[in-house]
């Protein structure tokens, strides 16, 4: 059998014996980044094949929740792409200083990163007691990582480097302590911040958000999956409110295309406005 | 000589900047085979105004790719900055920000490997000039898959070690100089168009 078929249909089999078993749905994940992430967890851990992996995760529930830990991608920074972070304590701060209850929602928030950018730039603004704040994940290792709030000391530079372009009004260094090779963000960030399993491929709409932000997280479902995050977002969002998508991520060709005003040229982030095109 | 070539991959680093300029700027304006290229630069550098003014001063469509976004031909696309970028096996591009490998993000093995599993032998891959290690081993994924591998002739590279390395898994079918490579991949356009 050829090698690449074989792998497909490994991948397959993988996906529907994930979800049978545990209901975690990876089967309309785009193929090509999830095999190749398959593939890295089956040669770190030694198994022979992603067969042999499959009758493992059957027989072991524990090692479902070790491969969603090391599959899901948690790569981001404080204030990544900090020329949106500049456009949102502009722009989009502003708006949201007009409603006395603000619900905002980090839909696969990943390791936290944007949590505390953004609750940063909410108590710079003065705005971080009126809101609520929503951290969402697939991932519970994830989610108990940002409760805890602690970073590896390397990173402080990037993060600090975007702070300053995002228009930073203080010092990033306020709102950590930094011990051995670790920092530790300010607990008072999280006051606000509710956090709960979600699941964007499963689960449905739990809030009406006046700001959600899905970055990076759409580009690894396939274009059917993508379709549903997008619906679902659009109906977690209340009119007028503000959707901020990954920067290589589109609007354009999807349903949503004609709801959704681009703030900035060439930025993804958009005002819904339905019947806006 | 192939005549179905459906992609050319190119993999640059240190010093691979100019070379992929006069690559692109060499090649006639009716050249077909999509060019896919991946080149490390720090993240954060988005190149997207310097290949719109490539685009504007070649007449050739030259762009950073987006997620999703579909292959097509007569058309030369980047990585951009900071992602992984793979094909799809419909030929839709996906991004990935997952792990770095050989300390890259793009890389070079990330993109020739995804390639390799979806065109097989219509591919054909192509190692510049840099400083690292990537490249190689999605060379060996395109030499084993049955595409043709090129890299850069060592002696011509301003940073020789990432064609060294890819010559050093003895997958690399052709060595070449810039002028070689041009000629070359003209040739197979002209090919696969059954102009020769």
């Amino acid at each position: 059998m050829d090698e690449y078929k074989r792998e497909k249909l490994e991948i397959e089999l993988l996906c529907s014996g994930i979800y049978d078993a545990y209901g975690y749905d990876f089967r309309q994940y785009a193929k090509a980044s999830f095999t190749r992430r398959i593939n890295q967890f089956v040669s770190d851990n030694g198994y022979s094949s992603i067969t042999r992996l499959l009758a493992e995760i059957l027989h072991n529930e524990d090692l479902i929740h070790t491969l969603i830990k090391s599959i899901s991608v948690t790569t981001s920074d404080m204030f990544r792409d900090p020329h949106i972070f500049k456009l949102i304590r502009a722009t989009v701060i502003p708006y949201l200083k007009t409603f006395p209850n603000i619900r905002i929602w980090h839909a696969a928030c990943g390791r936290g990163e944007e949590v505390f950018s953004m609750a940063i730039m909410l108590k710079e603004e003065k705005i971080y007691d009126n809101c609520t704040i929503y951290a969402t994940d697939m991932n519970d290792a994830a989610l108990e990582s940002v409760q805890k709030g602690i970073y590896h000391i390397s990173r402080i530079k990037d993060f600090t480097g975007n702070y300053i372009k995002s228009g930073g009004r203080s010092s990033l260094s306020d709102y950590y302590h930094a011990k051995y090779n670790n920092v530790k963000f300010d607990n008072k960030l999280l006051e606000n911040v509710t956090f709960a399993n979600h699941n964007l491929s499963v689960d449905s709409i739990f809030l009406e958000a006046n700001l959600i932000l899905c970055r990076n997280a759409m580009i690894y479902f396939d274009s059917n999956l993508q379709k549903r995050v997008l619906n679902l977002l659009d109906g977690s969002l209340s009119n007028g409110g503000i959707l901020c998508i990954g920067s290589k991520e589109s609007l354009v060709g999807t349903e949503l295309a004609h709801n959704y005003k681009s703030l900035s040229d060439g930025m993804k982030i958009y005002k819904k406005v339905p019947g806006y095109a | 000589m192939r005549d179905n070539i459906e992609v050319i991959l190119i993999g640059g680093s240190a010093g691979s900047g100019r070379l992929l300029e006069i690559i692109i700027k060499s090649l006639p304006k009716d050249f077909k085979i999509p060019l896919v290229i991946v080149r490390h630069i720090s993240e954060g550098n988005s190149l997207k105004e310097y290949y719109n003014l490539l685009s504007e001063q070649t007449g050739k469509r030259i762009r950073e790719v987006e997620d999703k976004e579909l292959m097509s031909t007569s058309t030369t696309y980047f990585s951009p900055p900071g992602y992984h970028m793979l094909i799809e096996e419909d030929r839709h591009f996906a991004l990935d920000i997952s792990a770095k490998s050989n300390y890259s993000r793009p890389s070079i093995d990330v993109l020739f490997r995804s390639a390799a599993k979806v065109f097989k032998s219509s591919v054909v891959s192509i190692i510049l000039s840099g400083a690292n290690d990537d490249g190689a081993m999605g060379t060996v994924a395109v030499k084993n898959a049955g595409g043709l591998t090129i890299a850069q002739n060592p002696s011509n590279a301003p940073f020789p070690k990432m064609v060294d390395s890819a010559i050093k898994t003895g997958k690399i079918d052709l060595i070449l100089t810039i002028d070689e490579i041009i000629y070359h991949i003209i040739e197979l356009d002209s090919k696969s168009r059954g102009i020769l």
